[in-house]
């Protein structure tokens, strides 16, 4: 049902795209698309109608967020774990009664990743919600 | 009452358990069979995905690993933790919207053509392969020394009860079977440790004493220091820093990561729930589960190597506790008296820039002589290492299983720790035999060769599938080609990496992604990490030879750099993708 419901909405794009005259810019914008990725928000369309809007708006904060988890999983693991382990071993606090950077790579990790998915989860079911894209329980 | 019996009471007990959940829960749809029907709660199959992902390998021997390298232990901890996360936040949602069953159908009708449907079946074969053929010896193994018959008949008997409830099942069957066999594995794997905590540290929960105080008699040391101290001395590196280089340990790390975060039996989990939300509470629900056996795992191999110093070092062999010769005469341990004063010696690992790496003789594993030295011991024809005066021994998948001897647990722990092993290494199996009939019956049957093939038919397909590559499973399981098989097991997270990973996440992420850069990138970065990988595994390449120091089991981490490069260079030089395509990632990306 998604993907008629889908199909119906990008086509109804389509038509307003065809009747406002952008047709053209449209296919030039798909020929330039392959060399810039991930500008479609600039793409005349979108901004036709609000949906197409609200979509990019959404997937714009979802990127955002994912940038800002991923930035996280990477300071934790391979920041703390690996790179900087030694010296945060001498430098900073213990935990417990071992060094930091240890601790980190082998629970302290682990902890932040179950955390980061918690976190992830709400963020990203709140985004749905405020845009209402929330997908219907039934499939 | 003897081990014996308790054993036969803890692994009948769960069997029975198990199959009979399988033939409740038994499939009778094809969306039964691939997906559950869809409706499994977020909170049943989190505890199932984490028994999918634990296999026998995590369960048995990352403890071990730890124990015996320290830090360096510390890639896999957080290369299978943090792959997950990358999978959850960067795959599963994104390919769970698509709403198709499998891996190689994303690939398949993103990137518009069969070829790249085709190399996503290979390679998902080839993966699940390796993968259920380690399981498979895991298995046999623990039968073999539970009923003392040889490892064949073990491999057999354990890949019957695996067809069983895997092929007749389906995916609802294996789903509520591996929650069960979650339970069996989280209590197998604390209880010992919970133990093993009282008695060392005098504290409750076995995830704290890393970093708690070690007690057992005198006064309270930290814990970590107490392993450190032995081995400062020698130029032996210290518990906590561990021997590998930097950059290879990010590599590892890395491959693990992304490799995990393209392992396509783990994406399938996420198609049994209901909708987007409920999965990502799904994962959440997972990673706990994981997490309760990680955190565990870092303290039980600190624990192991705490009691095999403490009971082992600098104590003559004739004054040896009974369970060391019992191990020996396994040929799960060994000793080699090299200053010939009966005493056995064990530091731990060299630090790799002390051009000493603790090896105890020349080889991975001993070869044992007839006859017995001077103080009794088994005698190796293995070289000894004259540079490292380690002097003892062991296979890193004992210390689980040793671990509660040498704490002197009572019997029934150990019978406990067998069901769980072999409830690891019997989910993860099943998982994977479902993914491989799956991905024949499916995507190659229906997909490619008959694309008429009604419901009914498609399952006789899927079971008949499983049946085949459960043959070819077992007949490695009995005849493993080498260290082939323990290597590719290591190595196929390095090919996923390299090859699924960036085939996924740009099929997701860059609308621009074609089939041409995608095959492209894909055929490249496997061919270069198996290329590097054979080199150095199979034709002889020295560690000087590495490239930048990094040795083959990281190089996938660089395969799927080149393989990013690849596929978005060629994608820029060719046509872009049509219409339909940037579409259907729209509607990837919005649920």
């Amino acid at each position: 049902m998604g993907n008629l419901r889908n199909g119906i909405r990008n086509t109804r794009i389509w038509l307003v795209v065809n009747e406002k005259g952008y047709g053209s810019g449209f296919l030039s914008s798909c020929a330039i698309r392959g060399l810039l990725d991930h500008k479609d928000t600039k793409f005349p369309m979108r901004n036709i109608q609000g949906k197409g809007d609200a979509q990019d708006r959404y997937w714009k904060a979802n990127l955002q967020w994912l940038i800002v988890i991923l930035g996280t999983w990477f300071f934790v693991s391979f920041g703390c774990g690996i790179l900087f382990r030694e010296w945060l071993d001498e430098n900073l606090f213990r935990v417990g009664t071992a060094p930091f950077g240890f601790w980190m790579a082998q629970q302290g990790s682990i902890i932040s990743f179950v955390l980061l998915l918690i976190a992830y989860t709400k963020i990203m079911n709140g985004l749905d919600a405020k845009f209402k894209v929330d997908e219907e329980d039934s499939k | 009452m003897s081990q014996d019996l308790w054993n036969y009471i803890f692994i009948g007990t769960s069997f029975a358990l198990y199959i009979g959940i399988a033939f409740k829960q038994r499939a009778g749809s094809t969306k039964e069979y691939y997906v559950a029907g869809g409706g499994v709660s977020p909170f049943a199959n989190g505890m199932a995905t984490a028994a999918d992902w634990m296999s026998a390998a995590t369960f048995i021997s990352m403890a071990g690993t730890l124990a015996s390298s320290g830090y360096d232990g510390s890639r896999f901890l957080m290369g299978w933790t943090g792959g997950f996360v990358l999978l959850t936040v960067l795959m599963v949602p994104f390919l769970r919207k698509f709403g198709k069953a499998t891996v190689p159908d994303f690939i398949g009708d993103r990137y518009y053509s069969k070829a790249a449907r085709l190399v996503a079946i290979v390679c998902a074969i080839f993966i699940c392969l390796t993968y259920i053929m380690g399981q498979m010896r895991g298995v046999g193994i623990v039968f073999s020394q539970l009923f003392g018959i040889g490892i064949p008949a073990g491999v057999i008997i354990g890949a019957t009860i695996v067809f069983f409830y895997a092929g007749l099942g389906g995916m609802k069957g294996i789903t509520y079977t591996q929650v069960a066999q979650y339970c069996v594995m989280a209590f197998a794997y604390t209880i010992p440790a919970i133990f093993i905590a009282i008695a060392l540290t005098g504290d409750v929960v076995p995830q704290l004493g890393l970093i708690g105080d070690f007690t057992k008699g005198g006064d309270p040391t930290p814990f970590l220091e107490k392993l450190n101290k032995i081995n400062t001395d020698l130029g032996f590196s210290k518990y906590t820093d561990g021997s590998l280089s930097k950059i290879d340990m990010f590599c590892i790390t890395a491959a693990l990561m992304f490799g995990t975060a393209g392992l396509p039996h783990v994406i399938v989990r996420f198609f049994t729930v209901k909708n987007v939300k409920a999965v990502r509470r799904s994962a959440c629900w997972t990673l706990s589960f994981i997490a309760v056996i990680y955190l565990t795992a870092p303290t039980i191999g600190a624990f192991a190597r705490v009691n095999l110093i403490g009971e082992l070092h600098d104590t003559s062999y004739k004054d040896a506790p009974a369970w060391f010769q019992d191990f020996e005469e396994t040929g799960q341990m060994a000793w080699i008296d090299k200053n010939g004063d009966g005493k056995i010696q064990y530091f731990g690992p060299g630090k790799s820039e002390s051009g000493k790496d603790g090896a105890v003789f020349a080889g991975k594993a001993p070869i044992f002589a007839e006859g017995v030295g001077a103080s009794g011991e088994r005698l190796l024809t293995n070289d000894p290492v004259s540079a490292s005066p380690n002097e003892l021994w062991f296979g890193k998948d004992i210390m689980v299983m040793a671990n509660p001897r040498m704490a002197g647990l009572p019997k029934w722990v150990i019978a406990l720790l067998m069901a769980g092993c072999i409830a690891a290494a019997l989910s993860t199996a099943a998982g994977l035999l479902l993914v491989l009939s799956t991905s024949i019956s499916h995507d190659l049957m229906k997909k490619v060769v008959k694309p008429d093939l009604t419901d009914k038919e498609e399952i006789k397909w899927a079971r008949l599938a499983s049946l085949g590559a459960l043959l070819v499973a077992v007949w490695f399981g009995i005849n493993p080609p080498g260290t082939f098989v323990a290597k590719t097991v290591a190595f196929a997270f390095g090919l996923a990496a390299s090859s699924f990973f960036p085939a996924l996440l740009l099929g997701i992420f860059s609308k621009g992604m074609n089939k041409e850069g995608a095959i492209a990138g894909m055929v490249t970065g496997i061919l270069f990490t198996l290329g590097y990988i054979i080199y150095f595994t199979y034709l002889g390449g020295t560690k000087s030879q590495y490239l930048w120091g990094i040795s083959p089991e990281g190089i996938g981490f660089i395969g799927m750099i080149l393989n990013f490069i690849v596929s978005i260079v060629v994608s820029r030089l060719t046509p872009a993708p049509p219409q339909e395509i940037r579409d259907l990632v729209d509607r990837v990306r919005h649920p």
